[in-house]
This record gives C-alpha cells, structure tokens and sequence, in this order.
C-alpha cells in the first residue's frame, strides 16, 4: 500500500519530535531545578530570622515581672518579632498572674508592647478577671491595657461586652467605650 | 403529720422564692457610652449618650408584697415585672448593694406605674427609694408631682412630699403630702387635703381616694362645695 520510500522519512521524522521532546523537557527540569536551588538558598539565607517552638522571656511593667510566652511559629525582625500561636503566662515575683493566648502578634523589643491579634484570652490564673478580645496592646510603659473590636470581660459575677477597653494593668480599673452591654448575673 | 410538714416546708420555700424573686433578678445594662468599671472598690458608672439614656432591665423579677397576696386568683403566684430603669448616669455600688440613676430618670414600676424625678437613691438589699428633682408619678391616667417621693418597693408604697398634685381629665387632687398605696390602688393626701371634681371640691384633714371607683372617703373636719350635683 504504501511506497518503501515512505518508512524512511517517516522515521525521521518520529526521531525528531523524540528528540526534540526529550531536549526541552530536559531544559525544563534544569530550570525547575535551579529555581528550587535558588529558593533553597535564599531560605537558608532567612532562616536565621525565622523560628519554630521558641519560649520567649519579655521584661515586663514592674522590676519582677515578665512575659513567659510560647510560640509555635515566628520571625525576627529588626526592632521587634512577628509571632504566632502565642500561650504564654505573666509572673510577677515568679507567681503566675496571668494566662495569656492569641493567634498572632508583634513585639516591640524597645517599648516591650506586646500586640496581639485574633481570638486573644487573657486571664487571672484564678480565673477572676477573664478578658476576650480581636485586638490587645499590652504597653508596660503607659501600664494600660487597651483592647478593640468584641471586647468582653466577666468579673465579679459580671459579663462585659463592649467596643472598646481601656485598663490599667491589674484590670481593676476599667474605661469601657461605645455600647456597652452589662449583665450581672445574680443581681441582688 | 409528715405531709402536713413537708407541705408547710413547701410553701415556705415558695414564698421565701417568691419574695426574694425582685432581688434575685438577673439585671441587664446597656450603656451607649460605656462606663467605669472599678473592680477594686466594686463600684460601676454607666453614660448615656445624648438622648440615649443607659437602660437597666431586671429579667424575670417578680412584683412582690402585697402584689402577691391580692385577692385576684389569676397571676397570683409570678407576675413577669416590666421594672426597667432609665437615666443619663448610673452608679451601681456592689458592695453598698445601692443604686443611683441621675438626670432624666424613669423608673417603670410595672405596666401601670412609672416613676420620673433627677435623682434616684435605691438602696436595693431595703428596697427603698428616694426620688428628688422634678418627682413625679404617672399611674394609670393620673399624675401626681410633688417634691421627693419615699418608695418602698416591697409593699408598694409612694409617699409623695409637697406640696402634692395629683390629676387626671376628671379630678384633681392638692395636699401637703400624699402616700400612694399602690398594692391597693389608692391614696391618701394629707396636710390640707383637697379633691376637685368638676366644680364640686372637698376639703379636709385627710382625704382616701380609691382609684379603681373612683370613691373619696374624707375624714375630720370635711368642708365640701357643690356646685354641680352631677359630677
């Protein structure tokens, strides 16, 4: 049916397109291999800065007080750090004062604000003042507390919402901003 | 013997629930612009915001005294309360266990009585108030105003200082000082007492007047003109 000239060409053809194929995937996987190579170095080149399961100890507002915070994931910047999956304590004298935990912050190595974002608790280890906020700033130099956006606080048989807190560092004196709703839950 | 001790024990623990169901109430604020939390003294500040006033609402709060043991059959056990209070500022000292509203305040008693004066002083574990500034009642269709109102929430009592008005479309009431009983649904003005009605008025030492009927019972040297035998 076909000519016997036509087998040859053919093959020709087919080695080509082989050739071809093989040459550019080849190309291709030494490309892919090289931008990994360089994405490699360029993280053994940040890896310094980035840290994993890190205890961190942060002076606090008093002479014996201090932050003892574990966190699972972060990064060192110059005049601060970025954290994440935050649990941590206050001591004060080496007593535990308070629990804190949130999903991620920042801290301020000069001023030692302490930030903190997203699903924030922080509470007496007596459980006596419990704080819930989106947004807390702990700032041991003005010794206030500020916390945005769903603020609660329960103390004293009481359960707080509000838009905005403002408080010293012992919770015990309490600025609340915006609408506040206030239930005290065995009103006598 | 048995049974007739647990029923007595039964019922004293329903009255004991019943009268401690004002004071027990679990009580809402809401302030629309915030306040003072001073946990170390236990003392709370509430503000309103312009013309949103802070609103305390007592949840489930039962009316109790002599509410209780009217001799209406229906409702007799638990009457759901409307007790709200409003105000421009409030203090709640939780250790005092007292309570004061200041500027613009209402106070609603139930669904027929509220309460409105500048001052409020509730000292809650009495339960007594004392309103000053402005006081006034508003009971049904009657107003009384007068100078300070002594309330004593437990038996429903308002003993309104003068110089005392009550009215409504119809009558008219002077005294030097009027307690109104609201539990029995009258008052009684004393301090030269005087009931107007229409043209026709009544004078004397001390003079009840009984909201529901309308009915005035004066006692002492009565001194009354008539001028229109109809009313």
């Amino acid at each position: 049916m076909f000519k016997k000239n036509f087998w040859l060409p053919a093959l020709i053809i087919v080695i080509s397109l082989c050739a071809i194929t093989a040459f550019w995937l080849t190309l291709h996987n030494a490309l892919t291999t090289r931008k990994t190579a360089v994405r490699s170095e360029q993280s053994q080149e940040q890896s310094p800065d980035e840290f994993q399961q890190m205890t961190m100890k942060i002076p606090g507002a008093e002479k014996n007080g201090y932050w003892e915070l574990n966190i699972k994931n972060g990064k060192s910047l110059q005049d601060g750090a970025i954290l994440k999956d935050i649990e941590g304590q206050y001591f004060s004298d080496k007593k535990p004062i308070y629990q804190i935990s949130s999903k991620n912050g920042t801290i301020d190595w000069k001023t030692r604000t302490l930030e903190l974002k997203n699903s924030v608790l922080l509470k007496t280890v007596d459980n006596s003042k419990i704080l819930t906020t989106t947004e807390l700033i702990w700032n041991p130099n003005s010794k206030k507390i500020t916390a945005r956006q769903g603020v609660t606080l329960k103390a004293l048989e009481t359960l707080i919402s509000t838009d905005e807190l403002f408080s010293d560092l012992t919770l015990e004196q309490v600025e609340l901003k915006g609408m506040t709703k206030v239930i005290y839950q065995r009103a006598k | 013997m048995i049974k007739k001790f647990w029923g007595f024990i039964l019922l004293l623990g329903l009255l004991l629930n019943l009268s401690i169901g004002w004071a027990a109430g679990e009580l809402t604020i809401i302030a629309p612009r915030g306040g003072h939390f001073d946990l170390q003294h236990k003392v709370m500040k509430y503000y309103a915001d312009g013309s949103r006033l802070v609103e305390a609402r007592w949840k489930e709060s039962l009316i109790t005294g002599r509410e209780l043991s009217d001799n209406r059959k229906t409702k007799k056990r638990a009457i759901p309360s409307a007790r709200i209070l409003k105000a421009f500022e409030l203090t709640v000292d939780v250790t005092q266990n007292h309570l004061t509203a200041s500027q613009k305040v209402t106070l609603y008693y139930d669904v027929s009585t509220f309460a409105k004066c500048n001052l409020l002083d509730w000292e809650r574990l009495a339960n007594f108030m004392k309103l000053t500034g402005q006081v006034m009642i508003g009971y049904q269709d009657w107003i009384i105003k007068g100078n300070q109102i002594d309330a004593h929430l437990d038996k429903g009592l308002f003993i309104v200082y003068g110089p005392v008005e009550a009215f409504n479309k119809l009558n008219s009431i002077h005294g030097g000082k009027l307690i109104f009983d609201q539990a029995n649904r009258k008052a009684i003005i004393s301090d030269n007492a005087v009931v107007t009605r229409g043209g026709n008025e009544m004078a004397a030492p001390e003079i009840t007047y009984f909201f529901d009927t309308n009915q005035v019972l004066a006692s002492g040297s009565v001194r009354t003109k008539i001028i229109d035998e109809s009313e």
